[in-house]
């Protein structure tokens, strides 16, 4: 990221939101309930982290890649340290729960209690698995859920193993579900005054994201495996980097003339759609080399040419100095501690609804001091 | 609202829309008690209704495209259970009135059409706006306006090659990896739900409608931000590692019996690792001084899953999951269609729906995980036949009669199914 993409600080701060005057309190220790309130925070709620002493899990993690995942689902929130073992914590939790609108939560906590002891409440439980059926005590991590889900068994060469992917998509999907779900009774209880138990399934979540696995089976027996989609629809080596390219069956002559071999779109085994998507590796095998010796600006070009779909496969540094995300003012900084750190931009983009970007992620609190604010506020 | 009532109970949704993500987005509002029409025709057919005369076969019941191949695709069946729609030709002006007045009547309109086109077909936000001043609009497009890749067009491999996100999956051996389904897709869709609930409370509250633009690259972005802060930060990009975690051993996929058979084992511990060794029925390899720990384990993660291989090879891999997570061991079988369809959890959880389509017959489709506490049967409406409810919808909606709908559908600018 450049210094001109780090530009924008705080839009919209002083505007009313959707979302003023929701308090809610995040129980969770994990990425799909972080997620969710930091995304209701970003539209004026007002989300308090509550933390075991010493602070949630992810503020510790192991993996390199995961360094700044508190900052990144955090921003915006507020912090205080609990102690729910000890008698005065579990009270501080229930004058809390007593004024607030939301409480979201992924362990033991009762949050079906908590609606019971506070009408208003809406309440989201979001869990791995639902707690009926079969994998009801199961453990899952991402890549439970994306081999569960069918992503895993169709990502990867068809002659290599399944892949799952990287991260947390499936967790960040639930969460997403998550809000919409608190979203959807909040409107529910402007009409009726009551407030709700949700609970959101990341399985379940993960399979509804999957490319209709189930009534493809259900049709006609048949699934989706690993390997190139069919068609011309790869990802290519150039001189200089990678293309995932698409390009319609119609438009392959145009494509393999631009490339300078026409001879490729008149193979016997390539000539029609049927063929060409049969024996695609054969024409992958063709056209790899050529394209090979270009660059990723001239492959793309002959492809745009040809009226197909192309980018090129962007490295993190690719993405932090692109020029459209600069201009769209994506980017932004807050401030932690004495530094600052970068902040992506926002999920969608409203004509009227504000986005609120006030503060980086929270310090983490002692607990005396913790206890104090909550009972002062 | 009544006791029953949904979210979204009594909104009216027009959906433009193809393929998976806006698709998706319109049946997830369905699902949360939406009316929702989606305005098509032959001439501008949904992708994922399939080439006219039909195409890839896996994609019908029992392979046969039939004589209207668009009513029996899977794909299209799925993403688009629960509407209404309407056949029209949104370019034809003799339909424009019809169009305005369907306009008028809604609450929101969503669109995941190339950016532009909306403009194209005089229904952009300035021009909705005119007609109806309270009208939410969501256009689902790749980069968004206001940069030089604003007409940037994209399907789901090439949006996550934009975002960034190929690059992050693979093997190990430099070759970036598509996801296999385009994930860019549902996560617009989810993407979408937010953001239209989030302008629906906005207009209760104050009376306006407004426009949403949602950039798919840049949402997409945010479910993998903190890479790109590391990266900003720390100037570190983390190559993919297959299936492999960097801190814990073994992550990975193993054979199983069968063809092409996987089961995900994940290692977490150090009493899961003596579980699994237990469960394997390999308890030598506790006290093997190569797999002692989890920095040695990875150290000697192609030996320990050459080794875990040979033994999961002579198992079934669902039995081996309920076995190992009975052990307490992070496990799951690699599913395929046939898997999922079969999954005795969803089938416990009633996460699958048969339902009864007119022209595909009945069968099994995926729902959605949404949960309200009012009790309520779960939608079973099926996906709409092309131009279903083109009258019906054009006369509730729009008020027209038999007479001004006769000419519309023999002139071609309508058709009723």
């Amino acid at each position: 990221m450049n210094s001109t993409q780090s530009s924008s600080t705080t839009p919209y701060a002083s505007c009313r939101c959707v979302l003023d005057g929701i308090k809610i309190i995040d129980l969770s220790s994990g990425v799909a309930g972080q997620f969710a309130t930091r995304v209701l925070g970003e539209y004026g709620a007002d989300v308090v982290l509550l933390e075991p002493p010493g602070g949630c899990a992810l503020r510790r993690p192991q993996a390199i890649e995961d360094r700044y995942l508190f900052w990144h689902l955090n921003t915006g929130k507020k912090s205080i340290t609990i102690d729910l073992d000890s008698e005065q914590g579990r009270q501080t939790l229930e004058i809390l729960i007593q004024s607030c609108d939301m409480v979201i939560g992924d362990s033991t906590h009762d949050l079906q209690v908590m609606c019971q002891n506070n009408p208003r409440l809406i309440a989201c439980r979001i869990r791995d698995f639902s707690p009926q059926g079969p994998y009801a005590n199961w453990v899952g991590n991402e890549m439970m859920h994306q081999a569960l889900s069918g992503l895993m068994y169709a990502t990867g060469r068809a002659d290599g193993k399944p892949l799952y992917g990287f991260g947390h998509r499936a967790y960040y999907s639930a969460g997403a579900i998550a809000v919409s779900s608190i979203l959807g009774a909040l409107i529910m209880r402007d009409g009726n005054s009551k407030g709700q138990y949700l609970e959101v399934s990341v399985h379940e979540t993960a399979v509804s994201m999957s490319q209709n696995p189930v009534t493809q089976f259900a049709y006609n027996a048949t699934w989706m495996a690993r390997g190139p989609y069919p068609g011309p629809f790869d990802i290519f080596q150039c001189a200089d980097g990678w293309v995932s390219m698409y390009c319609r069956g119609d438009r392959w002559s145009a494509l393999c003339k631009g490339l300078g071999a026409p001879q490729v779109a008149e193979h016997p085994q390539l000539s029609s759609i049927d063929n060409l998507v049969k024996n695609w590796s054969l024409a992958y095998q063709l056209l790899q080399p050529i394209v090979k010796i270009l660059t990723v600006e001239q492959f793309l070009a002959i492809i745009e040419a040809a009226r197909g779909l192309a980018s090129r496969v962007n490295t993190m540094k690719d993405v932090l100095n692109c020029n459209h995300l600069a201009r769209r003012n994506y980017w932004h900084t807050l401030p932690d501690g004495d530094t600052s750190k970068p902040v992506l931009g926002p999920l969608f983009r409203f004509s009227k609804t504000p986005r609120v970007l006030q503060q980086g992620a929270p310090d983490l609190k002692p607990v005396s001091m913790s206890i104090k604010e909550s009972h002062d506020n | 609202m009544t006791t029953n009532a949904l979210p979204l109970t009594g909104w009216r949704v027009l959906e433009i829309s193809t393929a998976w993500a806006g698709p998706m987005l319109g049946r997830i509002l369905c699902d949360l008690g939406a009316d929702v029409v989606k305005l098509e025709s032959l001439d501008s057919i949904d992708n994922w209704r399939g080439a006219v005369k039909g195409d890839d076969r896996k994609r019908y019941p029992l392979s046969e495209p039939g004589l209207r191949p668009y009513n029996r695709n899977a794909w299209f069946n799925t993403q688009n259970m629960g509407k209404h729609s309407v056949g029209v030709d949104l370019k034809s002006p003799l339909a424009r009135s019809a169009v305005e007045e369907l306009v008028k009547s809604c609450d929101a309109l969503i669109c995941n059409f190339a950016a532009g086109a909306l403009k194209r077909m005089k229904l952009d936000y300035a021009q909705l706006v005119k007609i109806n001043p309270k009208i939410i609009l969501l256009e689902m497009v790749v980069t968004g306006e206001g940069g030089p890749l604003e007409n940037t067009r994209g399907v789901g491999p090439t949006m996550e090659a934009l975002a960034g996100m190929t690059v992050l999956t693979g093997y190990g051996d430099g070759v970036p990896q598509r996801t296999g389904p385009a994930y860019v897709d549902p996560i617009g869709a989810l993407n979408g739900a937010m953001a239209i609930l989030l302008a629906t409370r906005h207009r209760q509250q104050t009376g306006e409608g407004q426009r949403i633009e949602l950039a798919q690259r840049e949402s997409l972005m945010n479910w993998y931000g903190e890479r790109f802060i590391l990266a900003a930060v720390d100037g570190i990009e983390i190559p993919p590692l297959g299936n492999r975690s960097s801190v814990v051993a073994p992550h990975d996929a193993f054979q199983t019996m069968g063809d092409d058979e996987w089961i995900a084992i994940a290692v977490s511990s150090e009493t899961q690792w003596i579980a699994l060794c237990e469960v394997l029925q390999k308890t030598n390899w506790i006290h093997d001084p190569r797999f002692a720990n989890a920095e040695s384990r990875i150290k000697n993660s192609d030996a320990l899953n050459d080794l875990i291989t040979e033994v999961t090879k002579h198992h079934d891999k669902l039995k081996l999951a309920f076995r190992l997570q009975q052990s307490g061991v992070c496990a799951a079988p690699v599913n395929n269609g046939k898997d999922i369809f079969e999954d005795p959890h969803l089938i416990a959880n009633q996460f699958m729906i048969d339902v009864e389509h007119p022209e595909a017959g009945v069968h099994r489709y995926q729902g959605l995980p949404f949960h309200f506490e009012q009790p309520r049967k779960r939608r079973q409406i099926p996906a709409p036949l092309l131009g279903q409810h083109t009258r019906d919808i054009l006369k509730d909606w729009a008020g027209l009669n038999d007479q001004t709908l006769d000419g519309l559908i023999d002139s071609g600018a309508c058709t009723q199914a």
